[in-house]
């Protein structure tokens, strides 16, 4: 049996992958025993399989050497949500907005808050491990992950973690799950801990001339007492735009607007459901993975404006979005950009660069390399997933 | 031991660095678990990470259990030499290497004590979150083992969030840096698959700590019931309400007399049967108003009064006297069994009681002071290791709390680690095939099972087997 038979016979999915030209033949199974089912025979007939959510990031999939792209998009809903206990359970299939949507009946928020939350899915978001735009307030996704079903080549569905705010019994697994990138297990179910929903608002953009006067900025709007939920940058023509979302109790927010002003006189600002808008617009500016190769930087705060420089240097066109106060950075080069050079350069400036659809031939073998593929052999002996963290 | 080995190790760590006299040797058969102990063969204190490499590599020939220690402080034995071998304490590496002001962060050895961290960086208007009972003794390094919390992990969490990077040693001696001041490192998040492995896949020798800004105001705020329950109650309704405090803690009666009498009195009131101590903590404006919401719970739930700390010195207290609150137990009896369960926050008033009942029934003294907006429970059970018969019901007594908990949908630990007090209770919420899952990704970082053998996850009759059940002894050697 092939691939293409099996996701025939299990579960076939022919509905187009948003943004994404999908040559494997792709499976969602509808439920999960025929998920578990289509995993045994995959396994059986040494059918390489990648996990995916929705598709949305699939910069991942490149050489990988896949046989099969098996989705986990149809394995919907929520299992668990009891506001009181401030956690969330749900199935991987579930998209981040749904997810959204039924913690807000409950006056709570969920972290992370990432691009497109309409398609991404939560075992996608959590395999993918990138965090969201809110981390400058809440830290990196993988820190609110409670717990996980997930499955597991050799021994099945099994749990890791639990659905409690605090909790140290057994090894976190979850922790090396979430980031994996569909290279250990498939995701089932995931339990995220959940924040209270904002009570207000409020949304200030900045132009600034040069990139040096934004990084200024940045770093002026993430000074104590301010705790801003969000800082993007962005260049903008000659110029560059940062942004910055403060939210929370009313008070605080006032309190937050009024400093900001005191910092940046010249910011103009939004409230309420304009501020969400404007939040959610700068969120969705990050720029999505396609047919060009997309790069994921990390580097700590005080050496971003260096980074930022290489990018621009090598790739003036790149389409780029920054956390300044984190230290992230998403972009998507042009085709004409010379990957293996930039990389090399930012690898030097010592930023953490993750290559997204292409070959990353810069790429040194990391002191950790050994282990990492002792943990992948122990935990996928059968070698059945193909992704890559 | 093989004598050319000893002469090995003392060539590294020299003799100040290494312990083999069996008296000296005995203060290490244990940590706070004192119902389990047993005499390492020897004690080994490297310096820095270079002399820990060395020794490690040394060992590796010999095959011996490498057990990891910091203070000490540790509450479920993960600390014990329960297969005896070699102890590797971390005291002697104390340095604070360096404390970055704008990149928020900090990198010690694994030996410095938790309070000396923030106390390092205190000039630069940061602090390290975590914030353990034991503060005052326990080391980053067994923090980092054990993924401690403390009073105000409830809004900055548990250790795992303020860890960024770690310098970690194998079982062979094999160095790995994981993580680091940048936010995401490639690969496998390794880091946060170590931070709360109790020992068991190296020993972390220097760590990157996030630092976070002092905050421009913090609040103590002291409300006062008339029953536990009503504090319960309170805690549910504060977490429902979606309040957003630093710290939310409970301390019963029992606790109060107890700290009162001794030398961390606090100023807790003799009146009330439980007290809600919360910390709140943010911008001045936000905390006004949470401090307004708190106080409106707490009355809904019977407070009689709520008081304010004045000022930093009496907020100082009564932390001092929240955290010293197991050390004045001594006052009570001369041994505390303190449990640690974790409960769904919907659940506490039930677990509660339902604690109150199970010593009750088994005339066993029981107070309560513990980190109800986590749900994380400490019954803490005063009895005399010397009697036999009172050890066994105190025994019977944490595992009947185990079930209430588990059954109410919460879990073994909240902060403590399993070691070798719960080791054998983890089926209770794992599978066999869960169970299975840890053991392989344990495998992938020490094969041999040499680093801290015999804790947390149970010898299985069906599995794998490569730990030896423990002798359980109260009061004596093994």
């Amino acid at each position: 049996m092939n691939a293409r038979d099996l996701a025939e016979q299990l579960g076939p999915e022919r509905a187009p992958l948003s943004g994404v030209e999908a040559e494997l033949p792709m499976a969602a199974p509808e439920s999960l025993d025929a998920l578990i089912e289509l995993v045994h025979r995959a396994r059986e007939g040494h059918i390489k399989l990648l996990p995916i959510g929705a598709g949305t990031r699939l910069g991942g999939v490149h050489a990988c050497g896949a046989d099969l792209l098996l989705s986990t998009r149809r394995l919907t809903g929520v299992v668990a949500y009891e506001p009181g206990d401030g956690t969330i359970t749900a199935h991987a299939g579930t998209t981040m907005s749904d997810l959204c949507a039924a913690v807000a009946a409950g006056g709570h928020r969920l972290t992370p808050d990432v691009p497109r939350p309409a398609q991404a899915t939560l075992g996608g978001v959590l395999a993918d491990g990138w965090s969201g735009c809110d981390r400058l307030r809440f830290g990196p996704t993988r820190h609110h992950v409670l717990g996980m079903r997930v499955l597991l080549s050799e021994s099945g569905a099994t749990k890791t973690g639990g659905r409690l705010v605090k909790n140290v019994t057994g090894f976190e697994l979850h922790r090396l799950y979430a980031g994996s990138g569909g290279s250990l297990c498939l995701i089932l179910e995931a339990t995220l801990r959940l924040f209270p929903a904002p009570a207000a608002r409020a949304h200030a953009t900045c132009t600034c001339d040069s990139l040096d006067a934004a990084l200024a900025l940045a770093r002026a709007l993430s000074t104590p007492p301010l705790t801003p939920t969000a800082i993007t940058l962005a260049p903008n023509q000659d110029r560059w735009t940062l942004t910055a979302s403060i939210d929370g109790r009313a008070e605080r927010v006032t309190r937050e607007r009024s400093l900001i002003t005191e910092r940046a006189p010249f910011a103009v600002w939004c409230e309420g459901a304009e501020a969400l808008a404007a939040h959610d617009a700068a969120r969705d500016s990050s720029p999505p993975e396609g047919e060009t190769p997309s790069l994921r930087i990390s580097i700590r705060p005080s050496r971003i404006l260096s980074i930022i420089e290489a990018l621009r240097s090598h790739a003036p066109e790149c389409h780029l979005l920054a956390h300044p106060a984190t230290g992230t950075i998403e972009a998507r080069l042009d085709a004409e950009t010379e990957l293996d050079s930039l990389v090399s350069d930012l690898r030097q400036l010592s930023a953490t660069v993750r290559v997204r659809g292409a070959h990353d031939s810069s790429a040194h073998p990391r002191a950790s390399a050994a282990l990492e593929a002792r943990l992948s052999e122990a935990l996928d002996p059968h070698d059945l997933f193909c992704g890559r963290p | 031991m093989d004598p050319a080995l000893l002469r090995a190790l003392e060539a590294v760590v020299g003799p100040e660095g290494m312990t083999t006299d069996r008296t000296r040797r005995q203060v290490y058969e244990c940590d706070g678990l004192a119902l389990m102990r047993r005499v390492p063969d020897l004690v080994l204190a490297p310096l820095d990470t270079s002399e820990a490499q060395e020794c490690l590599r040394l060992l590796h020939s010999e095959g011996l259990p490498i057990v990891p220690r910091g203070a000490g402080t540790g509450l479920a034995g993960g600390a014990t030499p329960i297969e005896g071998g070699v102890v590797f304490k971390t005291s002697r590496m104390r340095r604070v290497l360096e404390v970055s002001e704008r990149d928020r962060f900090a990198r010690v050895e694994a030996g410095v004590v938790n309070i000396d961290l923030t106390r390092a960086c205190a000039e630069s208007g940061l602090r390290y979150a975590p914030d353990p009972s034991s503060q005052q003794a326990c080391t980053i390094g067994g923090n980092v083992a054990n993924n401690s919390g403390g009073p105000h992990c409830f809004r900055y969490g548990a250790t795992t969030r303020s860890i960024l990077g770690l310098t970690v040693l194998t079982a062979d001696g094999e160095l790995l840096e994981l993580g680091g001041p940048e936010p995401d490192p490639e690969g496998y998040d390794l880091l946060g698959c170590f931070v709360g492995c109790e020992g068991m896949l190296g020993v972390a020798t220097e760590i990157t700590c996030l630092l976070i800004p002092d905050p421009e105001t913090t609040e103590t705020l002291l409300a006062l019931f008339p029953s536990l329950d009503g504090a319960c109650s309170a805690v549910t309704d504060l977490i429902a309400a979606n309040l957003e405090p630093s710290a939310i803690e409970i301390i019963d009666r029992l606790t109060i007399e107890a700290v009162e009498a001794s030398v961390l009195a606090a100023g807790y009131p003799d009146e009330a049967d439980a007290v809600l101590l919360v910390d709140v903590d943010g911008l001045s404006e936000e905390v006004r108003a949470t401090v307004r919401d708190v106080e409106a719970i707490a009355r809904s739930h019977g407070a009689f009064e709520l008081r304010t700390a004045s000022d930093a010195k009496e907020r100082a207290r009564l932390w001092a006297g929240r955290k010293g609150a197991f050390g004045a137990m001594g006052r009570i009896a001369p041994d505390l069994y303190v449990a640690d369960v974790v409960v769904p926050r919907t659940r506490l008033k039930e677990v509660v009681l339902a604690a109150t009942e199970i010593c009750r029934a088994r005339d066993l003294k029981l107070s309560n002071v513990f980190h109800a907006g986590d749900g994380n429970l400490h019954p803490n059970i005063s009895y005399d290791r010397r009697d036999a018969d009172e050890v066994a019901r105190v025994l019977d007594a944490g595992a009947e709390i185990m079930s209430v908990c588990v059954a109410a949908g919460g879990s073994l630990s909240g902060e403590h680690g399993i070691g070798i007090e719960k080791r054998d209770e983890m089926h209770r919420v794992f599978t066999e095939a869960d169970l299975d899952a840890m053991l392989r990704m344990r495998a992938a970082w020490d094969p041999d099972e040499r680093m801290n053998p015999g804790k947390a996850i149970p010898v299985r009759a069906c599995m794998e087997v490569k730990t030896k059940p423990f002798p359980v002894t109260a009061g004596g050697e093994s």
